[in-house]
Parts: C-alpha cells; structure tokens; sequence
C-alpha cells in the first residue's frame, strides 16, 4: 500500500525559503498565509554558535488529530495518506487549528491581497482555488502529485533537502536516504504519527 | 509574522470573544434550567433554555460560513464539536417542551410518565451540553494547558455556578424565601467546588509541560492574572462565599437578603464569564521542537 511522505534533511537545508516561495507561487496563499515555513533560531554562544534552519509544514499525520475534530467531515484523508479539506464542507469553526500541534493550519478572516485593494491577475486566478473564511493548509501539491509530478518545495529546493515518495516502499528514494540516519518526526509523543521525517 | 517563523509559545489566537460567550451562555444556560428543574422553578427553565439558544447563536456569528452549520452534526463519533451540536439540539427541544407544558399547565404535565421522560432527557442533555466544551478543549493535543481531565469538570462547577447565579437574581423576583437558606448553602457546595477544582487544576499546570507551566504563569502572574485571580477568584468565588456564609449565620430574611443575594448572583455570572475567558486565552502552543536537541 502507498503511504506518501516527506524527508527533510536538515544538513542539506540552507534556509534559502526557496520552499516557502515555491509554495506560494505554486499555491497562490494569499498574505500572511504560509503553508511552508523555514523556522530559524540559534543556537550556542559565541564563538561556537549557529544558526538552525528547520522546515515545517503540515505533517499529513496518519492519526491526525485535526481530521479527528472536524464536525463536519471537510478534513478527510486519502488511501495514501494526504490530508486534504474539502473548502465546501468546512465551515470554518477551526477546532482544527487550535487541534494542529504543529500550529500549520490557516484560517482566512477576510481575502487579504498583496497590493491594498486590488487584485492581480496571478492573484485572481489563484484565490478562485479557495474562498475566504476556510481553513487551508499544505496539500502536499495533490495536483502535481496526482500527475506523477514532486510537491513544488522538493522540485524547488536547490540543496535537495527534500525527499518525497512512497514510504511504505523500502527501495523508494524515500526510504534510501533513511538509512543509516538519525531520522525523527516532531512530537512523537503525541502518537499522530506525522508522515514527515527530519534527518538530523 | 516574525512569530511565524521562529520558536515559541504562541498563544492560540483563533477562538476569541465569540466562542468565549457560547461556552458561557450555553453551559450557564444548562447549569441554570438543571437547577430550575430539581428546585421545580419554571422561571429559571425559561431563561436558562433562552441563555443556550444565545449562546448558540453567538456560535453561528463565530462560523466562518454559519449557512453551512447544519453541518456540524456531521462526525459525531469523533468530534466533539458534533456531540456539543446534538446535546444542545436535544436539550433545547425537549426542555421547550418540557417548561412550556408547565407553563400552559397541560394536563400531561402532572401526571404522565412521557412528561417525566422527556425532562429526564432535557436534564442529561443538559449535563452533556455543560460539560461537552470542556472537552472541545480537551481535544487540542497540540495545546497541554487544555490537556487535563478537569477540564470538564471545572466546566460542569461553573456551569451550576452561573446557572445558581441566575437563579440568585431571579429569586427576590419570585419572593421564594423559604429556601434562601438552602440555596444559599447550594452556591457556598459550588463556590468551594469552584476553589478546590482551580487549585488541583493549576497544580497538574505546574507539574506539566513547559507551555502549560507557561499558562499557569499567565493566569497567576502574567497577562490573565488580574481576569483570572482578581475576577474569577477573589470576585466569583471568594467574595460570594463570604456573603453568602454571612447570610446563613445572620439568619437574613429575603426582603434584607435580596441585595446581597443579587450581587452574589452577578459575581457568580462575571466569574463564569471571566473563567471561560481566562482558560481560553491561556492556551499556548507548545513549540514544534526543543532548541539543542540535534
């Protein structure tokens, strides 16, 4: 069975935030929202001291406590694991937000756009795809990925820090690069099982 | 937006005012029609069913799309939300029928089983609807302030107390003086529940993770500190329990009692207020991941 995910090598990530414009290019998020994210902080004291560059988005959790709270059934999951909203059925109550514990959903008061009061041509095509006061979040690039085409953050990324397959298949380019790697998911303890893994 | 990109606690920002004021009319509402319902006092069923129909209506204004809402029955095996949706529905219907057949004085009102039935309905429903918002609560893993099993009980003690705050309000209307005594023990049982349930709720606080330790701090010493020790304890607890036990040495009568009785019952409604607000806002995030773990 198929079970799609992410591996995000934390060694090979720069924080270009190429992840993060691809998305919105790729997505057309209107401001503010951010499906992808490249958390930044530091770590150390001079003169041992760095910079972390840490990419988050939605984890497409296999017991994904966001799907489990939703009263009406907008947050479904497929056989291979995306978790997707149906925009029709949400009705923007955000349980699911405040139940995200990786604080990667967005909830839309009003349709905000990049240049007061008028809509680009980019801009009205792209907020067609989804209406005001719903909840959005990382989609995984379902479109692309049902064309057999990478999530645009993994085609974008210039260091290829992301990996992006089947990780129920063990000779997947997915679960090679775990191999002999400390491999971790964020907040294990909270059994939701993410479906992206971070190499550490 | 900075925020957005680094590591912190961040307090939860989408539920606000809104949600705050459903959580509080609907379950005051139950708590004020489960207490009109064994006290037999056809006032307090009336305003209480009306303060959970407010309160749902404050819901709908919340929605993002409230023309979709009936849809929010949809998952009731999972969401609590879709529970809350149904308890509400259940308990406004039957406790309709059940305090307007009282009302008009309908004969089935007095003597027949069904009349009994559909208020023992009304009643459980009732527990369900003060409950069931704790639970919403509850179901957020990603927010360890709201991650305790107290959580519904302190919702169920405030519920009875803006619902005994209620009825203190509607008493020197109805002129029912022979219970002033017993209701006034009725709200020191629920002002010393009140206490004892946010004292043992703050402790698990402290003794949890580093967000909720976070919140404990908020609430005692931060942001919430003058809404939650200020307000909700000292005005909606510790006052009342003081006039409230004055009123039982003192053997007061009604006529004397009325004022004191009525501030009482607007302390236990502010208190129930602010203790929806305070525990709302004090929820934060626990960050994504730990600084120096790789």
């Amino acid at each position: 069975m198929t079970r799609l995910g992410m591996v995000i090598d934390l060694k090979r990530c720069i924080g270009c935030y190429g992840c993060t414009m691809a998305c919105k290019a790729e997505n057309a998020t209107p401001p503010g929202v951010f499906w992808n994210r490249v958390l930044v902080w530091e770590e150390g004291k001079y003169p041992v001291a760095r910079q972390v560059y840490f990419p988050v988005q939605c984890n497409h959790c296999q017991d994904a406590p966001c799907k489990k709270v939703c009263p009406t059934g907008a947050t479904s999951q497929r056989p291979d694991g995306i978790v997707l909203i149906d925009y029709n059925k949400c009705i923007g109550c955000r349980a699911c937000v405040t139940a995200c514990p990786y604080q990667n959903r967005y909830y839309q008061r009003e349709t905000r756009t990049y240049y007061p009061g008028v809509l680009t041509p980019f801009e009205e095509v792209g907020y067609a795809k989804f209406p005001p006061k719903v909840v959005t979040k990382c989609n995984f690039c379902v479109h692309r990925v049902d064309q057999g085409l990478q999530p645009a953050c993994v085609q974008t990324c210039i260091s290829k820090a992301r990996t992006f397959g089947d990780l129920d298949n063990p000779e997947s380019e997915v679960s090679l690069v775990m191999r002999n790697r400390h491999v971790f998911r964020l907040r294990p303890e909270l059994g939701t099982e993410p479906s992206v893994y971070y190499l550490g | 937006m900075v925020e957005e990109f680094t590591l912190r606690f961040k307090a939860q920002e989408e539920w606000g005012w809104l949600a705050i004021l459903d959580f509080f009319l609907a379950g005051g509402g139950a708590g004020l029609f489960l207490i009109g319902l064994f006290l037999e006092v056809n006032l307090a069923l009336l305003f209480g069913l009306g303060a959970t129909v407010l309160g749902a209506l404050a819901l709908l204004l919340d929605l993002g799309h409230p023309e979709r809402f009936w849809r929010a029955i949809s998952r009731p095996g999972s969401s609590w939300i879709s529970r809350g949706v149904i308890l509400v529905t259940v308990y406004v219907v039957c406790g309709t029928i059940y305090a307007a057949s009282r009302a008009a004085g309908l004969p089935w009102a007095t003597d027949s089983t069904l009349y009994g039935v559909v208020g023992a309905i009304a009643a459980i429903a009732a527990v369900g609807v003060m409950a069931y918002t704790g639970f919403v609560l509850v179901d957020s893993p990603g927010i360890p302030a709201w991650q305790s099993a107290l959580l519904p009980v302190q919702f169920i003690v405030f519920s009875l107390l803006t619902g005994a705050g209620g009825l203190y309000l509607l008493l020197p209307v109805l002129g029912d003086a022979g219970r002033l005594q017993a209701l006034a023990w009725v709200g020191i049982g629920l002002a010393c529940g009140g206490l004892v349930v946010l004292a043992a709720y703050l402790v698990g606080l402290y003794s949890s993770t580093s967000a909720a330790q976070q919140a404990a701090r908020d609430l005692i010493q931060g942001r919430l500190a003058l809404h939650f020790l200020g307000v909700v304890v000292l005005l909606g607890l510790v006052v009342p329990l003081i006039i409230l036990g004055y009123l039982i040495v003192a053997r007061a009568q009604l006529t004397a009692a009325a004022p004191a009785l009525m501030v009482t019952g607007a302390l236990f409604i502010v208190g129930g207020l602010l203790f929806r607000y305070s525990l709302i806002k004090a929820g934060c995030y626990e960050p994504v991941w730990q600084r120096g773990l790789f």
